[in-house]
């Protein structure tokens, strides 16, 4: 009974994590896939060759949307660390903090749809900074909300330490506050870069479908019924993910904090 | 009736609103070289439907490459239809945007009438367009977009008609009445349906022209009391057969593309197209059976023309115009009629042009599935007012998928 | 120096948090009741009564809230059994790297995935129908944009599952239960007692915070819904963007109604959220 068990949980651990995969890579390759056939007609690497080749969509989709998850991450790891610590030691921490919920828990393509109003008056509709400042508006909140556990009293009391030996507060932040938080700015870092990377409603709707990330493209090969290409970006979607996860097993569990 | 009335009053209110554009009248002032001279170096913004990689090909490999190299215009297509182009452009108005996102659009039917009644649009300005004296204009399907005088405010650009694809190794005789339908879904229950867009509206206002007494009984301006004598009829009449349809008629498709997919999984026995060439395209692609064969209803088929706008925010209308025309060049629209490429048919008077164009028009490949253009054109329907599509969209969620 | 950061940064957090969920939700309200638009003359209940006039958008409410608690109620069952059973594989090595492989899936890519999965002309339905299980591709159940939203409720399973798990792991682990199992059978207490009485009420108190506020995302989840789900009942986010970018231009106030509905339940289910203790999480 026992072994029976654990070969069910052996079977349902592969079938949940590893066949999805599988399949996507699978559909990237193949070329006429017609019912009931299991295997594609024949496979081959033409889109991936295309990829690589230049002159193609999906490469400008790629290192657009790396692009905008690079300085989305960058940025919002680095604001969201300070407002944190401001959050953290003022008086209204609780309402502040509630505030900064907010964005992040909306639905995107909802919070997009009542901004694009003021993002077209602003003339950052339909721009690559436009997009980027609507990912920050999920993406900042986030990364406050992140750290808003790290600031506790006992590293108060260093950073004071630090002050009261006479240190600047330019030394408080380097010599200790970084140093303390730097496994947590890093996993911050990944876990915004892969908000910015998912991003689909603020992109889409704010973006006006000219700022062609790979989730974007995504749909607009499904509305194609194109699925060799679609699964192709699916599977350079879910490429840095899974890189990620070699490089640290834990950066997936504090995406919702 | 309040919503028409609604829609009236918001339609003067943004008259009065508007400021009337004064740009419009310097640009058709100059000559077409000027026009052409400024345009060079433009970056434009295409918004188009992108649900047939056919014609996504013959933008991306073809269009944007060729204006590209003739006019030095940077052309990028972005995805979005119907509505999305209209609340894009009435957002922008909203928010007093001088400059729009969007230059070209293509659109046709309830979008073209929507947009002119935000103003979304300029014009008009195709007189200016050098190709234009090759559009036969004077063809009523050419010359009225869904009943609405097109008056310049958008160029032709290829027409389509409505018809229905089956597989004959499933389907020996196809239904072309309602009873005859009503028959067949009796009869093979779970096998049909049609997509919650264009493509399964348009079905439902072709029952609706079966249903007012056949071709040229809806013609005209919309017309509320027929609307409203039919419309009922047809709903009663989904309602009462809908639990033979696909997935019980409690959902329908979103798209035509994802019909046309369960078409080729033999899901269903039915498919529909408003593309010329799809049937020829997917059967040389063999996504679609050999078996394969297109038909069009007893009451007729109902053909339009698609068109391309330029919005009346747009930042570089020459380079639109210049865009507009090469659209309906000779040498585009050949490319645009090959069943290889997209073949959709031309919007041009074949008999006006040179004879090396006529030439190549006739030697383009004829198609082996579609269906003869001469009897196409006996039975073609008029496209109806825009009302009536708006209202059959209303309507069929109101009625039939939230019943 | 020490004002001026902090003064930078709470100026940050309004020019990025707080404005553009307010002005959001100002220009929502105001659209809604006819204010500001295009087609709008001024003020008016019209579009709020006409929003209520059919009952499509309580629907929508009632279809997405049942979404969301079927399908957590599903991925927190499953991770709880499944973590406490298989603690030991799932602590370190190969497990411990595989179950994370699911959150690398964004909504889009998981949509995409189970449709090409379970639909008609899936990869399930085709091996069913090698294997002489179905005989003709309509046989096979509908399992994607169906009656009972089993497409949708399974991909957000799959997406939450792994999640719970790894929490709930980790929970066992930093709370350290299973010193606790061993302190409570060395009393005389039933494995079942345990895992029951114990273990259970522990881990879903630990959570429950995290569970509230996995609810909220699924219930405005837009991707999945779009790709898997009906025509009718539409979910929450369906159904705004439906009345806001499809089709009718007359409806785009009603779309707002939704809209301000939606943000104004979001905002009371984070006030409760935020009265529970800290969200636990797993180191």
């Amino acid at each position: 009974m026992r072994i029976k068990f654990s070969l069910l949980f052996h079977a349902f651990m592969i079938v949940i994590c590893i066949i999805p995969i599988l399949i996507l890579f699978a559909l990237s390759f193949s070329k006429n896939w017609a019912f009931p056939a299991i295997l594609a007609d024949h496979f081959s690497p033409i889109a991936w060759q295309d990829l690589f080749s230049g002159g193609n969509d999906i490469r400008h989709s790629l290192l657009l949307s790396l692009l905008i998850a690079l300085i989305v991450a960058c940025t919002a790891t680095t604001i969201g660390f300070f407002i944190s610590k401001t959050i953290a030691y003022h008086n209204f921490r609780r309402q502040l903090l509630f505030l900064a919920y907010l964005p992040f828990v909306l639905s995107p393509v909802i919070l997009a749809l009542c901004l694009k109003f003021y993002f077209i008056k602003l003339s950052l509709a339909g721009t690559v900074s436009g997009v980027m400042i609507a990912q920050l508006i999920v993406a900042i909140p986030y990364s406050i909300i992140f750290f808003s556990g790290f600031w506790n009293q006992r590293v108060k009391a260093f950073a004071d330490i630090v002050n009261t030996l006479g240190g600047t507060n330019m030394l408080a932040l380097t010599k200790v506050l970084i140093p303390l938080a730097k496994p947590l700015l890093l996993i911050c870092f990944f876990q915004c870069f892969l908000i910015s990377w998912f991003e689909y409603g603020l992109t889409s709707v704010i973006g006006y479908g000219k700022i062609q990330t790979l989730p974007i493209k995504v749909y607009q090969f499904l509305i194609e019924a194109n699925i060799f290409y679609a699964a192709l970006s699916c599977c350079l979607l879910i490429m840095p993910p899974v890189l990620l996860l070699w490089i640290n097993k834990s950066i997936f569990l504090k995406r919702l904090y | 009736m309040h919503k028409i009335k609604l829609l009236t009053a918001g339609l003067i209110f943004l008259l009065l609103g508007c400021n009337t554009q004064k740009e419009k009248s310097d640009i058709l002032k100059i000559s077409w070289e000027e026009i052409e001279a400024k345009a060079k170096g433009a970056s434009l913004t295409m918004m188009m439907f992108q649900g047939d990689r056919k014609v996504n090909k013959y933008m991306n490999e073809y269009v944007v490459p060729t204006v590209k190299e003739k006019y030095s215009i940077t052309l990028t297509i972005v995805p979005g239809q119907g509505k999305e182009i209209v609340s894009n452009i009435m957002s922008e108005k909203e928010a007093g945007k001088q400059k729009s996102e969007i230059d070209l659009c293509w659109i046709n039917g309830e979008t073209f009438f929507q947009l002119r009644q935000i103003d979304g649009l300029y014009g008009p300005y195709t007189n200016k367009l050098p190709n234009f004296k090759y559009v036969d204009i004077e063809n009523p399907i050419i010359k009225y977009d869904f009943q609405q005088e097109v008056k310049g405010y958008e160029t032709p650009w290829g027409q389509s008609f409505y018809y229905l694809i089956y597989d004959s190794s499933k389907v020996i005789v196809p239904p072309v009445t309602m009873a005859q339908f009503e028959k067949w879904w009796k009869a093979n229950p779970g096998k049909f349906t049609f997509s919650n867009d264009f493509s399964g509206m348009t079905l439902l206002k072709s029952w609706l022209v079966e249903l007012a007494g056949g071709m040229n009984t809806l013609d005209n301006a919309f017309d509320e009391k027929k609307y409203n004598l039919y419309a009922p009829k047809l709903w009663d009449w989904i309602n009462a057969n809908k639990k033979y349809f696909w997935k019980k008629g409690e959902t329908f498709p979103s798209s035509i593309s994802d019909v046309s997919k369960m078409y080729s999984n033999g899901e269903l026995a039915f498919t529909m197209s408003f593309n010329d060439a799809d049937i020829d395209n997917k059967v040389s692609e063999g996504v679609f059976a050999a078996t394969s064969k297109a038909y069009i209803l007893q009451s007729g088929s109902i053909q339009n023309t698609h068109y391309v706008g330029i919005t009346a925010n747009s930042g570089s209308k020459e380079a639109a115009m210049v865009v507009c025309n090469f659209l309906i060049s000779p040498e585009a629209q050949i490319k645009k009629n090959d069943i290889r490429l997209w073949g959709s048919r031309t919007v041009l008077a074949v008999d006006k042009l040179e004879k090396q164009w006529q030439d190549q028009f006739v030697a383009l490949p004829k198609r082996k599935y579609g269906l003869d253009p001469t009897y196409i054109k006996l039975n073609a329907i008029k496209e109806l007012a825009p009302e009536y599509m708006i209202k059959v969209f209303e309507d069929f969620r109101k009625k039939v998928i939230e019943k | 120096m020490k004002n001026n950061t902090n003064i930078l940064s709470l100026a940050l957090l309004f020019i990025f948090a707080i404005i553009p969920v307010m002005a959001g939700l100002g220009y929502a309200l105001l659209y809604s009741f006819g204010v500001v638009g295009a087609l709008n003359q001024g003020f008016t209940w019209q579009y709020w009564r006409e929003a209520f006039a059919d009952n499509s958008i309580c629907i929508s409410f009632l279809y997405s809230t049942s979404i969301a608690v079927v399908a957590l109620l599903l991925s927190v069952t499953t991770a709880l059994l499944v973590s406490l059973r298989y603690y030991q594989p799932l602590k370190k090595g190969f497990y411990s790297y595989l179950i994370n492989l699911p959150l690398a899936f964004p909504p889009i890519v998981a949509a995409f995935f189970f449709f090409q999965f379970l639909s008609k002309g899936g990869v399930v339905s085709r091996v069913a129908y090698q294997t002489s299980i179905i005989h003709a591709v309509h046989q096979f159940p509908d399992l994607t944009n169906d009656t009972y939203s089993i497409g949708i409720i399974l991909t957000h399973w799959f997406l939450s599952f792994p999640f719970f798990l790894l929490l709930y792991t980790g929970l066992i682990k930093t709370q350290r239960l299973n010193l606790f199992f061993q302190l409570a059978e060395s009393l005389g207490a039933s494995k079942r007692q345990i895992i029951f009485r114990v273990a259970i009420p522990i881990l879903i108190q630990k959570s429950l915070p995290n569970i509230l506020l996995y609810f909220i995302f699924i219930f405005g989840a837009y991707e999945i819904p779009v790709l898997l789900g009906r025509s009718y009942p539409e979910s929450v986010s369906v159904l705004a963007v439906r009345k806001l970018q499809k089709f009718n231009m007359l409806d785009i106030p009603q779309g707002y109604v939704v809209t301000v509905i939606y943000t104004v339940f979001v905002l009371f289910f984070i006030l409760i959220i935020l009265k529970q203790k800290k969200l636990a999480y797993a180191h």
